[in-house]
């Protein structure tokens, strides 16, 4: 139960479920915001989803 | 993580090395280990040890005020024993979790340095058994981490308790509701959940930022706007936190308050004392005065009772002239002074004066007292018989009185002795002192009140900054895709918001649906452990949205206000319970339920549902208990179960010491008591 490491996916999994109502480029970026969040600070995890929203934005323009 | 021995070397009372093995659920069903003594065996201090060994704390949520450095863990007598030399504490603890074996050891150094002791640091290892057999020690800098992935130390009260002290969950303030939302999220883990949520409201504003430099002037105005409320709605969560913090510390100071009071308990018997004793004394005084008046009542009758003596001389001489027969004589004088006058005896013959028979008349005549004197004599006599019999009635009453009023006197002089005995203990100061301290505390209490109306108002104002700044980032998405849907860095911009709104979203249904998850596990428990009477009125709990617990009566409305202590506590051990299920998706605890004084404030009845519940939702139960509150009745419900596995006596030494014991079941038995022992 206190058993952290286990509990972690099971919480995601659920964010995850609840994020599939979103738009997919919305998802994406949640997805990857928690994952990055697993294991850096919040600075840190804020400069890396600079290239993953661009490489996002740029999927949706060309998709446009 | 399931605990399975504790060795102890100079801890506390713990003279020496002494260990405890816990039952743990590998052995058997049995799961529950109990460590039983009287107040001051070291209950408590087994408590501290594992908090110790896990943790490096010394301090337990129970201490209060007390300070850190008060909290001696070496054992003095070791000390004592040993002047000058330096004396080794150590705790060492085996668990297991995950099929790997942990030996977790902490040790102290404690030195006596003059009148004071001195307690450093000396070891802290820890060693990993795996379950092929290999063992890995950890770097001592990595410990605390490896443990906390084991036990968070942030939700590890609510696992390692005092049972008397958990109730605070179910207080309706606002540390309460830190200290729940804190047990949620902490134990649910979603720190990366908050992260990513924080990173990305970063990363939105960086855009932002980049957006308001570059574009439209609109666009740029309400950025702008969005970002001042942003900042106002930030200052009304520091001013929330802040207000939380004084109204925490408010709440120290009145318990510290209450602890200063409690000193003046003494005088708060010691003014009962007097006022029984004043009591005492009027009532005293009030017999006295009616002794006096009935003494009054009596003075005629005692006066008679100073001419006593005389009376009964009186009536001795008149009663003893009249055995002689002097009274009333033979012959009547009048008889015989008519003889004389008519010289003429009764028989006829003449008495001639001068002869022999004149001369013997004359002596009759002397002897003779009068009618009258004797008919006085007589009367006298008979009236003196009469009082004489009084004389000791009265006598006995004056002098029941004058006893009864003597003994009354007594007693009013030692009531006024132990008065004064009291006043003296009570002393004006302090007296003082305890006044300035209600006063202290009624100022305290008026200002929680008036913090938490500030609080209320400020939430109010944070609350609509939230709704302002709903409402402009509705208008500034507009504004982006007006400006252009085919500007790159307004795109970004808008999924990194929308991004930012669907974590939020997302984070609160999540909390939202845990609460209610946790209210129902909650719910279900709490009406198995309560008694029949409480199931019959209190149905739901619930978690609030502000995180504070309530308890919802047959009629859905609230009635925590109502509850007992007892009840506060089965509420409060529920909401653990419901946590820790809901966090191991309704598996069992896989961590020790270790609570300090587990019944104390429980029924039999509430004691009886414990113990028949824990087991099915704990896979350790370690109890701390006292001989009151862990009787023949409570060791027979968890020896039928056979949920029972341990028992550790603790006997105090001569050397004032105290020593583990471990015993069997059956002569654990033997050492309880029965309810009936106590009435």
């Amino acid at each position: 139960m206190t058993d952290n490491k286990t509990l972690l996916p099971d919480v995601n999994e659920l964010i995850i479920e609840k994020l599939k109502t979103y738009p997919p480029n919305v998802r994406e970026l949640a997805f990857q915001a928690i994952r990055l969040s697993e294991s850096y600070p919040e600075v840190a995890v804020a400069d890396q989803l600079q290239s993953v929203v661009r490489k996002l934005s740029k999927k949706q323009e060309g998709k446009d | 993580m399931i605990l399975n021995k504790m060795m102890l070397e100079n801890f506390r009372q713990f003279r020496g090395k002494q260990e405890i093995e816990f039952v743990s659920p590998t052995q058997g069903s049995a799961s529950v280990t109990v460590i039983f003594g009287e107040n001051g065996r070291g209950k408590t201090s087994l408590f501290r040890a594992i908090m110790f060994c896990l943790f490096g704390e010394r301090r337990l949520s129970q201490d209060g005020d007390v300070k850190r450095e008060e909290l001696q863990l070496v054992n003095v007598s070791a000390l004592e024993a040993n002047p000058g030399q330096p004396i080794r504490t150590i705790v060492e603890l085996e668990f297991t979790h995950r099929e790997q074996t942990y030996r977790l050891r902490r040790a102290i150094l404690g030195m006596q340095d003059g009148g004071r002791v001195i307690e450093e640091e000396d070891e802290k290892r820890l060693f990993i058994t795996h379950a092929d057999g290999n063992t890995q020690p950890i770097q001592t800098t990595d410990i605390e981490a490896v443990i906390d992935s084991i036990l968070d130390r942030r939700v590890k009260d609510y696992f390692l308790f005092d049972g008397e002290k958990i109730e605070r969950l179910t207080r309706a303030s606002v540390e309460q509701r830190r200290e729940i939302s804190a047990g949620i999220r902490n134990l649910l883990n979603v720190d990366a959940l908050e992260t990513a949520i924080k990173a990305v409201g970063r990363l939105t504003k960086s855009l932002e930022k980049e957006l308001t430099n570059s574009s439209h002037e609109d666009l740029s105005r309400l950025l702008k706007r969005l970002g001042d409320n942003e900042e106002e709605q930030g200052r009304s969560r520091n001013k929330l936190n802040q207000l939380a913090d004084e109204i925490r510390l408010a709440r120290q100071e009145i318990d510290k308050t209450d602890k200063e009071l409690e000193k003046f308990n003494e005088i708060r018997h010691l003014l009962e004392r007097r006022k029984a004793l004043e009591h005492e004394l009027h009532g005293q005084e009030q017999q006295a005065a009616d002794a006096l008046i009935e003494m009054r009542n009596l003075v005629c009758k005692a006066t008679t009772l100073i001419v006593a003596p005389t009376v009964i001389n009186v009536f001795s001489h008149i009663e003893s002239q009249k055995q002689k027969g002097e009274i009333p004589s033979e012959i009547r004088r009048d008889l015989i002074e008519r003889i004389l006058s008519e010289k003429q005896c009764i028989c006829g013959s003449e008495v001639c004066e001068g002869s022999e028979t004149y001369s013997h008349i004359i002596d009759w005549l002397k002897r003779t007292k009068d009618v009258s004197t004797q008919d006085s004599a007589l009367n006298l006599w008979r009236y003196l018989s009469e009082v004489r019999n009084h004389f000791s009635d009265d006598a006995d009453l004056v002098e029941k009185r004058l006893q009864q009023y003597g003994n009354i006197n007594s007693s009013i002089a030692n009531i006024n002795r132990s008065l004064e005995n009291v006043s003296n203990q009570i002393g004006t100061s302090e007296r003082q002192d305890a006044t300035k301290l209600d006063e202290h505390r009624k100022k305290l209490q008026e200002s929680i009140i008036s913090l938490e109306a500030n609080a209320r108002v400020t939430q109010t104002g944070f609350e609509q900054f939230q709704q302002e700044n709903d409402r402009l980032r509705a208008l500034l998405k507009e504004e982006k895709l007006k400006v252009g849907l085919n500007d790159e860095l307004s795109r970004r911009s808008i999924l990194a918001r929308d991004t930012q709104d669907a974590l939020n979203d997302v984070y609160n249904q999540f909390t939202r649906e845990i609460k209610t998850l946790i209210g129902e596990s909650a719910t279900q428990l709490f009406r198995e452990l309560l008694d029949k009477d409480g199931r019959e009125n209190l149905r739901t709990i619930i978690v609030n949205d502000d995180y504070s617990l309530q308890v919802l009566d047959r009629y859905k409305k609230p009635f925590l206000a109502n509850i007992s202590a007892g009840q506060r506590q089965i509420m409060s051990i529920s909401f653990i319970a419901a946590l820790a299920k809901t966090a191991a998706h309704g598996n069992k605890i896989e961590i020790p339920l270790f609570m300090d004084t587990p019944f104390g404030r429980l029924s039999y009845e509430h004691r009886q549902n414990l113990i028949n519940q824990v087991p099915t939702f704990a896979s350790q139960w370690i109890l701390l208990a006292t001989d009151t509150e862990f009787r023949r009745q409570e060791a027979q419900l968890l020896k039928n179960g056979g949920m029972w596995g341990k028992f550790y006596l603790l006997r105090s030494t001569i050397d004032g010491n105290t020593m583990i014991i471990d015993q069997d079941i059956d002569s654990a038995m033997a050492v309880l008591r029965d309810e009936e022992d106590y009435l």
